[in-house]
């Protein structure tokens, strides 16, 4: 009976999702015939990208090197800053309560905006450049990492903490020396992944004029210069692809205990590289351009933040914010969903463990390839197929998230126990059946919560597509702040940080 | 230093009387166990012996002065002279032995030499003699995570030394070791009381241990002291009175 009740719940829960889905995708003009007819235009495209322009080559170096730059000292800073502040956000340290919650306010409406919008606001104070940029990647890294950081201390072992507290040691060298070391391999492997997540993200900055490859990617597709397209992503994809590697090659040194080792000559070297690529960064950071902000514009700016427009604010209409939103969540869901299903199978071919290492390989590649584009180049390229409206943000959506829900279905693969799997195997049962009966069970949590973790990604990630044309809240929100209407644009703001808290109180009940 | 509880009492939120109306003295350099079945009090005794808890009624004693009436300066300095040896080590697990044995040092540095962890050449070389006395020079740069149970106690000790105690709280300090592991940090507790006059207050569930190592036993039982006397006078009348209805 109990379990009768329990399949009853499961299945109705199923058939409301997937009546949401096909509502959410009749809202947003979800059309696969339209998306099929116009498909050649995408293969003309792709074919036109693929026989890349090889000599414009060294005309993207140094764009790209803005772009690295940007993002090695947006993490370290922003990592650094994340580091210093962590311990008053956890509840078990026991720092004062008022200190906890204004961090907790403070994260939760910077981790609304995605960094274009927060570039996109710091060229209204520091001037169109890199700095700008820089800046917008610090504060998304802190954002980020000042979260996942007092999350770490939280779920860590605090004896040894309160030991030293108990001793009459003062509450954060307590935390460095007693908490730190515990959490430094998670928060290293965490910088380390937003240090790769950076890279892509700078590579679109551009597009708001915060320097870097975005730039010249942004004018090589309005120009349809799809040659030199090309050339900028295959460099961007061979970027990623070293960074990937590096990563990889860190993230096993931590892993393996071999943080210590940091102490011996080896690791020293290894530091000192890396303070030198910081150092460099810093150093050859443009300084801020201040010529045109003026206080009276940062007073109109603020004013109108803190007085949201309303009526816009409360409005049912078509252009009103609660129609935007409602459409930014649609396309979030069936972006989501469409990337999950595709990314489900995806990360059985792209991993050893099921196929064989050559076909896993190539599969690898294909991935990174994916995810080595940023998003917005997507939905540049898609709104040739299907033209501008949210069906383009649908689409753009789910290929970002095809790409690194594979990444993360692939690593839950990889760590579950084989046992099962191979047992089933050597019973004679066919590979398929086997995977439903032995893998899937086992890893269904934790590809449901990376779907859920996606989602909550994609509905900040969708807030920015109205820049290309591809629907949701982005393109008002551009536009207000392009045109100073800062009330406007402090209405939208504030519907996007409402909106983001909701979606993460929905995804910690589940 | 001379402790002297004074109709200690305890009263958690919850209602749980904890501890109620105990009272006795620990004169310095004495080895006392304190035993009692699970829930007797010993623990809250403990914390509230090292500042983790204030008792809720009577008074605490410290060479005759109370605990509660002490300025923050007077208080630090009993808190320095206490140190806390626990039954699951409370040692940062990644860092190393040498760097578990300074963080003793914290609570006596400026805020940013702590926080960068600026020992300086002295405080090495004493923590380093120190862990050289429980026998764990060569394990210093190891981190605690590979040691055996037994180290890791040791290197909780060779901690708790850096601050040059008085007294030495060990809470079950060979509860979680095998009985021979447990019997040689024992034997090092003992050693520090005999050479160095350090007063040893530990709770314990190991009888044999008890009656081996202290000068003097005191028995809880729901939070009050039923037994207060030489290890020899304990009988099996008086284990039934501690440990049964």
């Amino acid at each position: 009976m109990h379990s009768n009740r329990k399949n009853f719940i499961k299945i109705t829960g199923w058939i409301l999702f997937l009546l949401c889905l096909f509502a959410a995708a009749s809202f947003t003009g979800c059309d696969p015939a339209l998306f099929i007819s116009r498909s050649s235009h995408l293969s003309d495209l792709a074919s036109d990208m693929i026989r890349s322009d090889l000599s414009y080559f060294p005309k993207i170096l140094l764009p790209l090197f803005y772009t690295i730059q940007m993002s090695v000292t947006g993490t370290v800073i922003g990592s650094a800053l994340a580091l210093v502040v962590s311990p008053f956000g956890a509840v078990s340290l026991r720092f004062p309560s008022w200190a906890r919650r204004i961090l907790r306010l403070m994260i939760q409406v910077l981790r609304s905006f995605p960094a274009l919008i927060l570039a996109l606001a710091a060229t209204f104070l520091f001037g169109l450049g890199t700095f700008a940029g820089t800046f917008a990647i610090t504060l998304y890294t802190f954002a980020i990492m000042t979260k996942l950081t007092y999350e770490d201390a939280e779920h860590t072992n605090t004896a040894p903490y309160q030991a030293l507290i108990s001793m009459g040691c003062a509450r954060f060298p307590a935390f460095i020396h007693a908490i730190l070391p515990e959490i430094l391999p998670a928060f290293l492997t965490n910088a380390l992944y937003l240090f790769e997540t950076n890279v892509r993200h700078s590579s679109i900055l551009g597009y708001v004029g915060a320097g870097g490859i975005g730039l010249i990617l942004n004018e090589k597709i309005s120009w349809r210069e799809f040659h030199k397209v090309g050339t900028i992503l295959l460099l961007l994809f061979l970027t990623v692809c070293v960074i990937e590697s590096a990563n990889r090659y860190f993230t096993a040194a931590i892993h393996s205990g071999r943080i210590a080792e940091l102490y011996s000559v080896h690791g020293r070297l290894i530091l000192l590289g890396f303070a030198a690529l910081f150092l460099f960064c810093l150093a050859t950071q443009t300084p801020p351009d201040f010529s045109r902000t003026s206080s009276a514009a940062l007073k109109s700016m603020a004013a109108g933040l803190t007085h949201p427009d309303w009526a816009f604010f409360f409005s049912t209409k078509k252009d009103g914010l609660g129609y935007l939103l409602l459409e930014t969540i649609c396309i979030a869901i069936v972006g989501t969903s469409i990337g999950a299903v595709l990314a489900a199978p995806l990360a059985f071919l792209n991993t050893r463990r099921f196929v064989p290492a050559p076909i896993a390989f190539l599969f690898n590649l294909l991935i990174m390839a994916i995810r080595s584009i940023p998003f917005l180049i997507y939905g540049l390229i898609f709104i040739r197929v299907s033209g501008p409206g949210a069906f383009t943000g649908v689409l753009t959506l789910a290929v970002c998230s095809i790409g690194l829900l594979t990444k993360r279905f692939t690593e839950c693969l990889e760590a579950i126990d084989p046992g099962p799997y191979r047992a089933l195997l050597a019973m004679g049962v066919h590979p398929v059946p086997a995977v439903c009966h032995s893998v899937l069970p086992q890893i269904a949590p934790a590809f449901f919560s990376a779907v859920l973790y996606r989602f909550d990604v994609n509905i900040r990630e969708a807030s920015v597509l109205g820049l290309v044309g591809a629907g949701g809240i982005g393109a008002p929100l551009i536009f207000a702040m392009n045109q100073y209407d800062w009330n406007k644009a402090g209405a939208i703001l504030l519907g996007l940080i409402i909106l983001v808290w909701g979606v993460d109180i929905l995804s910690s009940r589940k | 230093m001379e402790i002297a509880l004074q109709n200690v009492g305890k009263q958690f939120k919850n209602g749980t009387r904890a501890l109620d109306h105990v009272t006795f003295t620990v004169p310095q350099g004495e080895f006392v166990s304190v035993i009692g079945p699970s829930g007797a009090g010993k623990t809250t005794l403990f914390r509230i012996l090292n500042g983790m808890e204030t008792p809720g009624d009577g008074a605490v004693l410290f060479d005759g002065s109370d605990i509660a009436s002490m300025s923050g300066t007077a208080k630090k300095n009993v808190k320095r002279s206490i140190g806390t040896i626990y039954q699951d080590f409370c040692l940062v697990e990644n860092s190393t032995c040498l760097a578990n044995v300074l963080t003793a040092c914290l609570p006596d540095m400026g805020f940013f030499p702590a926080v960068f962890g600026i020992y300086g050449k002295e405080r090495r070389a004493k923590a380093l003699g120190f862990l050289d006395r429980v026998g764990l020079l060569e394990k210093a740069e190891e981190p605690v995570k590979k040691l055996s149970g037994g180290q890791k106690q040791r290197a909780a000790i060779a901690r708790a030394l850096m601050r040059h105690p008085k007294v030495l709280l060990a809470d079950e300090p060979a509860a979680s070791l095998d009985p021979v592991t447990g019997r040689q940090i024992l034997t090092l507790l003992k050693e520090i009381q005999e050479k160095d006059g350090v007063t040893i207050l530990m709770n314990s569930h190991n009888l044999e241990f008890s009656q081996e190592f202290s000068d003097r036993i005191i028995g809880l039982k729901d939070g009050t002291v039923v037994f207060d006397g030489k290890p020899d006078e304990m009988n099996d009348e008086i284990l039934r009175k501690i440990y049964h209805e």
